[in-house]
């Protein structure tokens, strides 16, 4: 609705609009806490890879997988109100196991350590559910990161819904991270966090993680 | 009048929150999360965040009340007696436990309130962390595009801005450390070899 709007009527509105959140702040209260943005850090890749499918231990057809511990990621993309979101595109990138990422300025000047074999980057869009789901790496400590992490932005078409990252919840690194000790709020900590869980059984020392990215209110759901 | 006065303030900071940043998000989460530099020593707006939850509206929160499972590890940290309740009391201590200091998930670390121990678990100058590459702990990633309280400590940097500013520091002191550090990037920048030191620039 790009209809011009009549100043004086617009302001009318957003009175009204204002005096309505006295009434129905018990609604509001039902809402999830968003999930905090935090920063897209230097190395979203700058040249995304052929396969970016979310398969981030093999890379097309190799046989070789990456190095490292295999972590089943799984979660949804859910609307401040818990609704699923469909359609929504997550990314995720990490360092591989030798820390290094898939990002030029990283890997050239490591290039004897990159694991080769390593997808660095994948993409995943939701259906009706929400649900995502990605194998990777267990993220390691990364030069000036001691906390490992998941970078992960979220996207609809082209429209970047969130840009945020996963920590382990637990690592002795997160004390002495500069990004997690930048948030300062004790609730939004614990929502950056997710537990890494030995897969039951498995041979291959598997882990899953679970992560629930929460939106915030979008500009197409404003109220007008 | 006076009354008058509060009430239109109150919708001017209402409109303020809700339209110029976040449209229709409730007053209570006005602060946005990503505005770091929100009153840290704060206890009482944690508080009434997580009291947001208390849906039978008792004062505190039981179990069943915390639906949302990415705040059960919260829950149970901060229900200190355990019998399934987490009253007001309760949060407000799991905050001075956890707010001041960069203490995850109520481990042990850091003294709640900076103090010498302040600095990100006592490391010296960048903090031998022991990255893969083992140098001086530091990566473009600890650099710029970091937000609130002057983001995460520079490669080098002995105290980060943000800690500068909890420990209230004195002029003398500021000056001191100041001092301290132009040594300490000195010492730093003839430990690196040439290479090293442009991966460090990139990152400031
Ligand atoms: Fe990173």
């Amino acid at each position: 609705m790009s209809l011009p709007i009549h100043p004086r009527r617009a302001f009318l509105q957003t009175m009204a609009f204002s005096a309505a959140y006295f009434t129905t702040r018990g609604l509001f209260a039902e809402e999830l806490f968003q999930t905090p943005r935090l920063t897209e850090g230097p190395f979203y890749p700058d040249k995304l890879p052929l396969d970016k499918d979310n398969d981030l231990i093999i890379i097309s057809d190799s046989t070789t997988p990456a190095v490292g511990e295999i972590t089943h990621l799984t979660g949804r993309i859910l609307d401040a109100k818990g609704d699923p979101v469909r359609d929504a595109t997550i990314e995720i990138w990490q360092c591989d196991a030798n820390a290094v990422y898939l990002h030029s300025r990283d890997s050239e000047p490591k290039k004897q350590q990159q694991d080769k074999h390593f997808q660095g980057f994948g993409r995943f869009t939701t259906g009706s559910t929400g649900e995502y789901r990605f194998r990777t790496i267990k993220p390691v400590p990364y030069p000036g990161r001691p906390a490992p992490h998941i970078h992960v932005k979220v996207l609809k078409g082209d429209r970047e819904l969130i840009t945020t990252q996963i920590l382990m919840r637990g690592h002795e690194g997160n004390a002495r991270d500069g990004v997690y000790s930048g948030v300062r709020d004790v609730i939004d900590r614990e929502l950056i966090l997710a537990d890494w869980n030995k897969v039951p059984e498995s041979k291959l020392g598997e882990w899953s993680a679970s992560f629930d990215v929460v939106l915030g209110r979008t500009p197409d759901e404003r109220p007008r | 009048m006076k009354k008058y006065l509060v009430l239109s303030l109150f919708l001017l900071s209402l409109n303020g929150g809700a339209f110029a940043q976040q449209p229709g998000r409730p007053p209570e989460r006005r602060d946005e999360p990503r505005n770091e530099q929100r009153a840290a020593g704060d206890s009482s707006s944690f508080v009434n965040r997580m009291l947001t939850l208390d849906k039978n509206k008792d004062g505190k929160l039981s179990k069943a009340e915390v639906t949302d499972a990415r705040l059960q590890a919260l829950f149970d940290r901060a229900d200190a007696d355990k019998n399934g309740e987490v009253t007001k009391d309760e949060l407000a201590a799991l905050f001075q436990k956890e707010a001041a200091g960069s203490n995850p998930g109520g481990r042990a670390g850091m003294p709640p309130e900076g103090g010498a121990g302040g600095r990100p678990q006592g490391r010296g100058p960048g903090g031998p962390q022991g990255g893969p590459q083992g140098g001086p702990g530091a990566g473009p990633e600890a650099g710029p595009g970091n937000r609130g309280f002057g983001g995460p400590p520079q490669p080098g940097q002995i105290l980060p801005p943000f800690l500068r500013d909890e420990l209230k520091l004195s002029d003398e002191q500021r000056k001191q450390l100041d001092d301290l550090q132009k040594q300490v990037d000195q010492k730093l920048s003839e430990i690196l070899t040439e290479a090293q030191r442009r991966q460090l620039q990139e990152g400031r």
